[in-house]
């Protein structure tokens, strides 16, 4: 029922949104854009080719899940590198760097009423894919991490910049 | 005057009963908005009443409850939640509380309560 | 795991979950004042990508608190409203003329997340006598409070779409599917201003963690011991 890899669009022409859990890669001029709350948004671009991507990934580890593999850090990367590599036909390499987006968590204070919990997805989110990027020797140039409140963000293909909103807040480039 | 301590983790509740309070006679001598804050305030404060609500982060109103009544047998406990299930109300009378107050209250049954357990009657 | 609701086990929730709603319905009229009226519930298995949209457009920004439930059934209590209308509540309850209130500071977020709790617990209450009903039975039933004892609430001003994520979805968020229970208030036929602005609207979620999720979508109609 549910398709992995790429989603259709449900933005304008020249911008597309990413669902929780899936992954959408464009060459410029497409704008790609999600919003993340505790979930963390992977963007990978690649300068030279001005194709980028989003991943919005809602969990460190897939535990051997395939079905959604944009849900999970683990399986999030290598399906978003794959997509964009299926863009490029011919050399050059593709040559990508990352920046990190979103996990916000709401129940710090309220950590020790469920244990189960953890501490906070976010936080996992981050560090599992920083892990997975520095094997990878990704680069991440940017990040805008934690605190306690959503953040839309907008990919720009054509430029690699990412602009992020947060509820009652001036945009903000990253 | 008599004193009351007021226990919620809502500000607007507790300026809520507080204005009952004081209403009926009471005097606010202090308030909690959670229930480790309730037990010691209440050891300091020594006061006549309490009303304590049941879900407040830190410590929930029934463990605060025991609690209380462990360091003052004697503690006038008036529980005021919206958790209107039975066994709260049970384990509240169980714990040692003298009345259970469902949220949202009638003004006038808080009123009269706290007037019946010693505002007025026994103020100044 | 994939889950299904069949049509007979959905409007059995729905009639047990309506009265759960009734009983929101009453506390929420006799707290501020006013009728309010139940106008739907929803029971419905949704997509994890389509969670994002469930509470209107994902960038809407809204109030909203949550309640997270621990013990025999656990998951999460929002109650939402939208901007303008939760600050005509705060209006309401501080007995202020409306629209006099147009920022959430400490006293108005209590007032919203008070009035979660006495909405929440109502809720709560209501869905109570049904528990063996909905597939948990009496046996558990310890003689302990904690049975359907919820968490204070926590207030967000955020994305719709963000606060899916951060208060419903930071309990269940291997599931590729959730439960929606929804059910919208409306103030009986009038809207709450002369002012023109939107009519006083309320919309009361539960999304049922995994354990609880599973109960309810199982097929039997009631499951006794």
């Amino acid at each position: 029922m549910l398709n992995p890899g790429s989603v259709p669009s449900t933005g304008g022409a020249d911008e597309r949104t990413v669902a929780i859990g899936r992954l959408a890669v464009a060459f410029a001029p497409m704008r790609l854009r999600t919003l993340v709350g505790s979930c963390v948004a992977l963007v990978l671009y690649d300068r030279t080719l001005r194709l980028g991507g989003i991943a919005h990934i809602v969990l460190p580890d897939s535990r051997g899940a395939t079905d959604l593999p944009a849900k999970y850090a683990d399986t999030a990367v290598p399906a978003l590198l794959a997509e964009l590599r299926r863009q490029v036909t011919q050399p050059p390499a593709l040559n990508v760097s990352a920046k990190l987006i979103g996990g916000a968590c709401m129940f710090q204070s309220q950590a020790a009423l469920n244990p189960d919990l953890g501490l906070n997805v976010g936080q996992r989110n981050h560090e599992a894919l920083d892990r997975i990027l520095a094997d990878l020797r990704i680069p991440v140039v940017a990040r805008d991490l934690g605190g306690n409140a959503g953040r839309r963000l907008t990919l720009d293909t054509a430029t690699g910049i990412v602009t992020i909103k947060v509820p009652g807040g001036e945009d903000y480039v990253l | 005057m008599k004193r009351i301590l007021i226990v919620d983790d809502a500000l607007f509740m507790r300026k809520m009963i507080g204005g009952v309070a004081a209403e009926a006679g009471w005097s606010v001598v202090g308030e909690a908005e959670d229930g480790a804050q309730a037990v010691a305030l209440y050891e300091t404060l020594r006061p006549d009443l309490v009303t304590l609500d049941l879900v407040m982060p830190v410590m929930g109103g029934l463990d605060a409850l025991r609690k209380i009544r462990a360091l003052d047998p004697q503690a006038q406990i008036v529980v005021v939640s919206a958790l209107d299930q039975k066994e709260a109300l049970l384990e509240s009378i169980e714990g040692g509380a003298i009345d259970f107050v469902v949220k949202p209250f009638q003004r006038e049954r808080v009123l009269s309560l706290l007037g019946k357990l010693g505002g007025k009657a026994a103020g100044a | 795991m994939s889950l299904k609701l069949t049509p007979q086990r959905q409007e059995h929730l729905t009639g047990i979950f309506a009265e759960g709603a009734a009983g929101a319905s009453r506390a929420l009229s006799q707290w501020l004042g006013r009728p309010l009226s139940l106008a739907v519930t929803a029971v419905e298995l949704v997509p994890l990508e389509g969670v994002a949209d469930l509470l209107g457009p994902a960038e809407t920004v809204i109030a909203a608190c949550s309640m997270t439930l621990q013990g025999r059934m656990t998951g999460t209590i929002l109650l939402i409203f939208r901007d303008q209308v939760g600050l005509e509540m705060v209006d309401l309850l501080i007995g202020r003329p409306l629209g006099t209130t147009t920022q959430w500071g400490e006293l108005e977020q209590s007032a919203a997340r008070e009035t979660t709790n006495i909405v929440g617990c109502a809720y709560l209450s209501a869905l109570a006598r049904h528990l063996p009903e909905l597939g948990f039975f009496a046996t558990e039933v310890d003689a302990s409070v904690h049975g359907l004892l919820p968490s204070p609430p926590v207030f967000f001003h955020d994305f719709a779409g963000s606060v899916i994520e951060l208060a419903l979805l930071e309990r269940s968020l291997e599931l590729d599917q959730v439960l929606l229970i929804e059910t919208h208030f409306a103030r009986d036929q009038q809207p709450v201003t002369t002012s023109g602005s939107e009519p006083l609207e309320w919309t009361l979620l539960f999304l049922p963690g995994r354990e609880t999720l599973e109960v309810l979508t199982a097929p039997g109609e009631s499951q006794h011991p």
